[in-house]
């Protein structure tokens, strides 16, 4: 298997007034296409750091990481934009729905970026929204729409340009534990679907359980479990 | 833009969720659509007055050209007869002019300046007549009859019929009186009051009773186009007999100062635009702060700040359109009905006025009723306001409404362009 990501000595610090935070201290991680990874660590270890970090959302304070052979560190504003919107999907904890919107034009918005076809942008949100359980719900506003219906729009979102690599972050950390279930399920069978790489951060050791390789961050530092 | 139109314009469509968002966005498109409606009216009064005056002082007052001081009838003829075919001239013809003192009922108007004029004037300059309208009686001039404004006609307290008293000074070394007995056969009135105070006409024939030879021959020219007036001077120069005025020499310093007024008027107004279209900054900063979660979003899927920046530049540009179309079709119809506005707001305001008074006089003994309040005096300047407003002046005030729209929406959009997806998400 070709490696998709290579992360390189990772250091991320933050500068406070009082003191300086040194989030990552050297990381090296690599994954590979079609994989799926769990990080896990307590609360502030880092994990969204570095996950935004894979995703283009935050900057690094050094090292390198290697997307498809090509330093994501070293890319401007622009190439980093077009980067996010073809290469990552994101889902966070919230599922960041644009309450404006449909469901079905929340998964559309993302394709609309670069190429302004609704038809088709139409079409593909119409799939992925059947492939999540929600072909009933096309025309609903997130407000009518539960919160295990929102994630599910999120990640049909995720999807819509084919991405790579899907960043998930505590994907069901407001879910009840039947929606856990349910949206955990429908995540990896789309993932396998798709065969999109894939990294979740979690506090659940059964969730990461689910995933090819488990790490865990810890003291800036990520080390291999399983 | 088509995806950041998409995206303002659902914005803009679901406004009535956000209360604070839709309150603002109201004030500012009504502060925008009365600033625009203060602009178009600005102008258009303006323009109707200077039009007006410029049409009544063509007509009336200074005409064209004056070829003045000509001694002789035959050198009005020879004038006329060189000019008449000339494809510039609407009309011409020949008028006297001099300081004359109106009397009846043991009242005179002071002197003014005085014309005699063609018999059939009324009937062939097409022109005048429009401008002199006619209130009562007929507007004809035959001999021993004279033509009054209403002005002149409430001073001397007379009606058509009536006879009055015109009296001039010989200019020569006798400096006689000579005066003549008239019958008042119309009353007119121009519009402008200040000069229906000056006018009064007869007949040349008249005119020769009262004046004798003392008095030289005018010969007024009408063009078909003002703004050809020195090309067509220069062409038609009678230098030996007589010399020149053109509306230019009698108007030039009134029509400057009345553009230098206008343009300075328009600019104070634009600047109430301008103040007015400042609103959108509130307006974009806070739907910036209630949308703080979608600007992560969006750049988290991989919206690049300029999009995020064209966003809510056009969110502002919408909002200074909203503006604008109100302004303008309000601007408009006001215009159009501006008289007619001024005279139901002066009956509100009288009521208000005298109701107020009769509710205070059960409380206070012998309160003084108030006199009517005239918002608009005709008998100040004009009898009614004129309005004009060009197209390219509309066009103007919508351009400036829009860069103005776009100039106070640049900051906040340009802050909404840098905010950072990774704070908004991990505060979010």
């Amino acid at each position: 298997m070709d490696n998709l990501l290579e992360i390189r000595s990772l250091y991320k610090t933050y500068s406070t007034e009082a003191e300086v935070l040194h989030i990552l201290n050297g990381i090296d991680f690599t994954l590979k296409k079609g994989e799926s990874v769990s990080i896990t660590g307590e609360s502030g270890s880092g994990k969204s750091t570095f996950l935004n970090m894979i995703g283009g959302l935050d900057a690094v304070t050094s090292g390198n990481i290697y997307f498809e052979g090509v330093d994501i560190t070293q890319l401007d504003e622009a190439e980093l934009t077009y980067f996010r919107n073809k290469k990552i999907g994101f889902i966070f904890q919230s599922h960041y729905l644009l309450e404006e919107f449909t469901a079905i034009e929340n998964v559309m918005i993302p394709y609309l970026i670069h190429s302004f076809n609704k038809k088709k942008a139409y079409k593909k949100a119409e799939e992925l929204l059947e492939f999540v359980g929600l072909s009933n719900r096309l025309k609903h506003f997130p407000s009518q729409l539960s919160g295990g219906e929102k994630q599910r729009v999120a990640i049909a979102r995720a999807f819509i340009n084919e991405p790579s690599l899907i960043l998930a972050d505590e994907p069901t950390g407001n879910l009840d534990e039947r929606n856990s279930e349910k949206i955990l399920h429908l995540l990896f069978d789309i993932v396998k679907n798709k065969n999109s790489s894939f990294i979740i951060v979690t506090h659940s050791s059964h969730i990461a359980e689910l995933t090819d390789k488990e790490y865990r961050l810890e003291n800036g530092l990520l080390y291999k479990k399983r | 833009m088509k995806i950041e139109n998409f995206i303002v314009l659902r914005y803009l469509k679901n406004l009535r969720k956000s209360k604070e968002i839709s309150d603002s966005a109201l004030v500012v498109i009504i502060a925008i659509a009365i600033s625009v409606i203060f602009f178009i009216s600005s102008l258009s009064i303006m323009n109707g007055y200077i039009l007006g005056r410029m049409k009544i002082q063509f007509e009336v007052v200074s005409f064209h050209i004056i070829y003045t001081n000509i001694a002789t009838i035959d050198n009005v003829n020879y004038i006329l007869e060189n000019i008449k075919n000339n494809k510039d001239v609407r009309f011409s013809s020949i008028f006297r002019e001099s300081k004359v003192l109106l009397s009846a009922n043991q009242i005179n108007t002071g002197l003014f300046y005085f014309r005699t004029v063609e018999e059939n004037v009324f009937e062939e300059d097409t022109g005048l007549s429009e401008v002199v309208r006619l209130i009562e009686g007929k507007k004809s001039i035959h001999n021993n009859e004279i033509l009054i404004s209403k002005k002149t006609k409430e001073k001397l307290r007379v009606n058509v019929g009536d006879y009055i008293y015109l009296t001039s000074i010989k200019e020569d070394a006798d400096a006689k009186f000579l005066i003549k007995r008239v019958k008042v056969s119309g009353i007119f009135t121009t519009g402008f009051t200040e000069l229906d105070e000056q006018l009064a006409y007869v007949n040349n024939k008249t005119g020769d009773d009262l004046f004798k030879d003392t008095l030289k021959y005018n010969v007024y020219v009408k063009l078909k186009d003002y703004r050809k007036t020195e090309d067509f001077l220069s062409k038609n120069s009678f230098s030996y007999i007589s010399y020149p005025y053109t509306w230019i020499d009698y108007n030039y310093n009134e029509f400057t100062a009345l553009k230098f007024e206008k343009g300075v008027i328009g600019l104070i107004v634009m600047l109430v635009v301008f103040v007015a279209a400042l609103n959108i900054l509130t307006v974009i900063n806070i739907t910036i702060l209630e949308k703080r979660n979608d600007i992560g979003i969006l750049k988290a899927i991989g919206y690049s700040p300029e999009n995020i920046v064209v966003i809510f530049l056009l969110n502002g540009i919408y909002l200074g359109f909203g503006g604008l179309i109100f302004g303008v079709i309000f601007g408009l119809v006001i215009m159009r009905h501006l008289n007619e506005i001024m005279i139901v707001f002066s009956e509100i305001i009288n009521f208000i006025l005298l109701f107020s008074t009769r509710i205070i006089s059960i409380f206070v003994r012998d309160i003084p009723v108030p006199s009517r309040i005239e918002i608009f005096s005709k008998d100040f300047y004009l009898d009614k306001i004129y309005t004009d407003i060009y197209f390219s002046e509309i066009v103007i005030i919508c351009f400036l409404t829009l860069i103005f729209s776009i100039l106070s929406s640049i900051i906040p959009s340009v802050k909404a362009g840098s905010i950072k997806p990774n704070e908004v998400i991990k505060n979010g």
